[in-house]
This record gives structure tokens, C-alpha cells and sequence, in this order.
């Protein structure tokens, strides 16, 4: 018997490609480096073994999902194994047939970025024209009766229009809002300083979202996630390691997070090689920082262990150079005036981006 | 307080049969059910309270009308239950 948990939710990233060029984007910096993609027959057995070891939830993302020609087999595959399916897409690729075909495939949830509430905000930061087709997939997926969410990442630079962002979503009649600040990983790290908002910023954006859930948008389920540089206390990342979520990236690796790549030295098995089951149970990796007995202090004898499970590991070693540091984002970390530079620096940086590139 | 309840669009009832559990699974979420809990759900199929509560009693006797209306009225107010008359 196993006292490890088994996992809820399995991140499918189905391909590293995308149109869209965001500047936060959480693939990793050096996306060449892993161009190969598995077959849709490879992760046909990897839906059922996700479901054999206990995943209910399969989140189909990318890069943009909608690229691959045989989504929609992957799809049924994964709807009679009964696993609740949503897609995460830029809807870029989008229109109704191929909406439509998801649908009698099985497809339980679409959600849609969105970039900024104003098109031409939007096609700044996609780096590509893309406003209307969101909007479009937006229509054509409330039609065909998606549960369906538009997750609109915020930072510096579309925060001061998030009563804007909200009318959208109340307009567009959508079942959720995501309103996702920037989690300085992948891309968003290395344009932290052009993403950051003020503080000013975020009180005013938490009144504006506290009044919609109060007011027009009432029957929209908001989910708001602040900033992490902005906390004094780190979030539960993946609610803990290794503990409700893995991720098959589009090479085959099975990583505890999107963004574990960032961490060097950790070597992530590939399901042409292993099973899920041994991968998630017995690999190092996903062991590493399981539980607790891994934690540091002031980790190891705080009160949140079991809350926060330390924060982020990614976030704690692109601030600290150790994945295996309480994350800075804590008031109680040695490091935490790591994030405080950061934020100065921020205030008075420059608003360039570096767009998000296949080359490296 | 809906009148005929059903399940919204995007809740699924499921039997996990690794975890042996009954569950309401949506989007980015999963609400665990006891036996009573289920037994509920499968009785949301736009019947109405009355009748919902009276088919329960049959099989578990000792389930009483408050406790069902006080569990459906969670669940509405987490989204996972409409009126089968609403539009």
C-alpha cells in the first residue's frame, strides 16, 4: 500500500507550438530543445493509465492544442474513460466545425485566453492579430453548450482596464472568469520588470473585482489570483508536489509541474519509457519535494507546512539558485528581500517585452 | 431554493472506482460524495423536492427533509445544481 496520494488533474501539453508569441508565456525558454511531440496513439495508453492511477480531470494545453490534426481522437479517448476533459486554447485555430466536432467527441470545458479587453491591446501582447477569433470561440463555444471560461492573464500593463475585462466577460455571457496575474516562471521571469503591477494597481483591481462579484458579473464564477511578488505568504503551489497534479509534456517528459524544467538537475522519466504509475509513486523526481521532509527552515517547523507546502520550487530557485529553498515570496524567508528588490526594480523599469520565440 | 433540481450542464456525477468514491466533477473542480449524497444526486432528473425527498425515505429511512434541503441548497449555491424549469 501507498500513503502517497494518488493525482486528481493530468496536464496533457499536446504541443510546445502556438501562434501566439505572450510574453509570459510558462513554456520553457528553450522550446527547440524539445520539438518532438507523441502520437495520438502514445497518449491514448497515457489517458489510460492517468486513469487507472486515478486522474479525473484531463486538461488538454499547449502550446495550442488546436494545432494538432488528431485532438479530436485523444479527445474521445479520454471521454470514455470517463475523465472530465477541458482545452485550453488561444482560439486562434478555432471555428465551428472543429468546435463542433470537439463537442460530439466528448470535450466537457473550453477555455479561452484572452489578452486584454482592448483588441488592439490584445494583438500588441499576442504579438499576433487575435482578438476576434477569441471572441468568436467564445460564441460558437457558448453555443454548443461548453462549460466555458475566459482566463485573462493580468499584469502592469492591461490591469488598469480590468472593469473593462470584467464588462467583457458579463458581455460575452461566459460560466468563469479567470483573472490569473502573472506567475513569473518560463517567459514572465525574464520580463518580470514589464509585468509587475504597482500596488496602487492591485488594491484598486481587488475593490473592481469585489464589486463585479457583488453587482454585474454576480453570476460569473471569478477567480481572482494575485500576484505572487505582492504576498507576504507564498500560494500552495500544485497544492503540494507530487501530490494532486502531473504534467506529460509534449516530448513524452512527466514533470510535477509545467514549469519544473526551469529547475536544472532534476531528470524528468518519459512515458515511452515508464509507466505513469512507477513515474508518479517511485521516480526521484516526483519524490524530491513530496511532503514535507524535504522543507528547510523556517519552513520545517511553520505552522503552513501542510498549507503552502513551502510555496513554489521554481519560483525558489529562479530568486535563490535553490529549488530547494523556502519560496521568497514568504515573509519568513531569508530571501524574501529578493522579492523586494524585484519589486523596486519593477517601479521604475522599462515596459519592453521579449516576445516568446521557438529559437533560443 | 430550486423547486425540480438537476445537475448544471457541466456537472458530472462519477464512481471513481480506484478511490471506490462517489463524485460531482466541473470544471477545474470535484465535490466527494457519501452514499446519501449520491443517492440524492441520481434522484436530481428535474423531479420535484417533494417527491425527491419521499423516493430518498424509502431507501434511507433515516435521511430527514432538512438535512436533503440544506445539501441541494450547497449545491446551488456552488453552482452545481439548477431549477430543470429555469431557462
Amino acid at each position: 500500500m501507498h500513503s502517497t496520494p494518488r493525482p486528481y488533474a493530468l496536464v496533457c501539453e499536446l504541443t510546445y507550438r502556438c501562434p501566439l508569441r505572450c510574453p509570459y508565456c510558462s513554456n520553457p525558454l528553450e522550446l527547440a530543445r524539445y520539438a518532438a511531440e507523441l502520437d495520438a496513439a502514445t497518449w491514448q495508453r497515457v489517458l489510460g493509465e492517468a486513469a487507472a492511477l486515478g486522474v479525473v480531470q484531463a486538461h488538454l494545453s499547449g502550446g495550442e492544442p488546436l494545432l494538432r490534426g488528431d485532438l479530436c481522437e485523444i479527445v474521445a479517448c479520454a471521454r470514455s474513460l470517463d475523465l472530465y476533459t477541458n482545452l485550453s486554447t488561444g482560439a486562434t485555430p478555432a471555428d465551428k466545425p472543429r468546435l463542433l466536432a470537439l463537442r460530439e467527441a466528448g470535450l466537457d470545458a473550453l477555455q479561452v485566453s484572452l489578452l486584454d479587453s482592448d483588441p488592439t491591446g490584445n494583438d500588441r501582447l499576442a504579438g499576433i492579430a487575435s482578438f476576434a477569433q477569441k471572441e468568436n470561440a467564445v460564441a460558437i463555444g457558448k453555443s454548443l453548450g461548453f462549460a466555458l471560461t475566459l482566463n485573462v492573464v493580468l499584469h502592469r500593463q492591461n490591469l488598469d482596464r480590468i472593469e473593462a475585462i470584467i464588462d467583457l466577460a458579463v458581455r460575452w455571457q461566459v460560466d468563469r472568469l479567470e483573472l490569473a496575474h502573472t506567475q513569473y516562471n518560463g517567459w514572465a521571469f525574464r520580463n518580470r520588470t514589464a509585468l509587475i503591477p504597482t500596488r496602487e494597481q492591485l488594491v484598486r483591481a481587488e475593490r473592481a473585482v469585489e464589486q463585479a462579484r457583488q453587482g454585474s458579473a454576480r453570476n460569473i464564477d471569478i477567480l481572482h489570483v494575485l500576484p505572487d511578488y505582492l504576498q507576504s505568504l507564498p500560494k500552495a503551489c500544485l497544492q503540494g508536489w507530487g501530490r494532486v497534479f502531473l504534467t506529460v509534456a509534449p516530448d513524452g517528459a512527466v514533470l510535477p509541474c509545467q514549469t519544473a524544467r526551469e529547475i536544472p538537475g532534476l531528470k524528468f522519466p518519459r512515458v515511452q519509457d515508464q509507466s505513469l504509475e512507477s513515474i508518479w509513486f517511485d521516480s526521484d523526481v516526483f519524490n524530491r519535494f513530496r511532503g514535507t521532509a524535504w522543507m528547510p527552515e523556517p519552513c520545517r517547523s511553520c505552522d503552513r507546512r501542510e498549507i503552502d507546502y513551502g510555496g513554489c520550487r521554481c519560483q525558489a530557485f529562479l530568486l535563490t539558485g535553490d529549488a530547494g529553498a523556502t519560496d521568497p515570496v514568504c515573509q519568513y524567508s531569508p530571501d524574501h528581500w529578493l522579492v523586494e528588490q524585484q519589486l523596486a526594480a519593477a517601479e521604475t523599469g522599462d515596459t519592453d517585452f521579449v516576445y516568446r520565440q521557438m529559437r533560443s | 431554493m430550486v423547486e425540480h433540481p438537476v445537475l448544471s450542464p457541466f456537472t458530472r456525477y462519477r464512481w471513481d472506482s480506484v478511490r471506490e468514491e462517489h463524485q460531482l466533477v466541473f470544471p477545474e473542480g470535484l465535490l466527494k460524495l457519501n452514499d446519501t449524497g449520491a443517492a440524492i444526486v441520481r434522484r436530481c432528473d428535474g423531479r420535484s423536492v417533494d417527491s425527491l425527498v419521499e423516493s430518498l425515505a424509502a431507501d434511507y429511512p433515516q435521511c430527514r427533509r432538512d438535512e436533503v434541503i440544506a445539501f441541494l441548497e450547497n449545491m446551488q449555491r456552488r453552482g452545481l445544481l439548477r431549477d430543470a424549469f429555469d431557462s
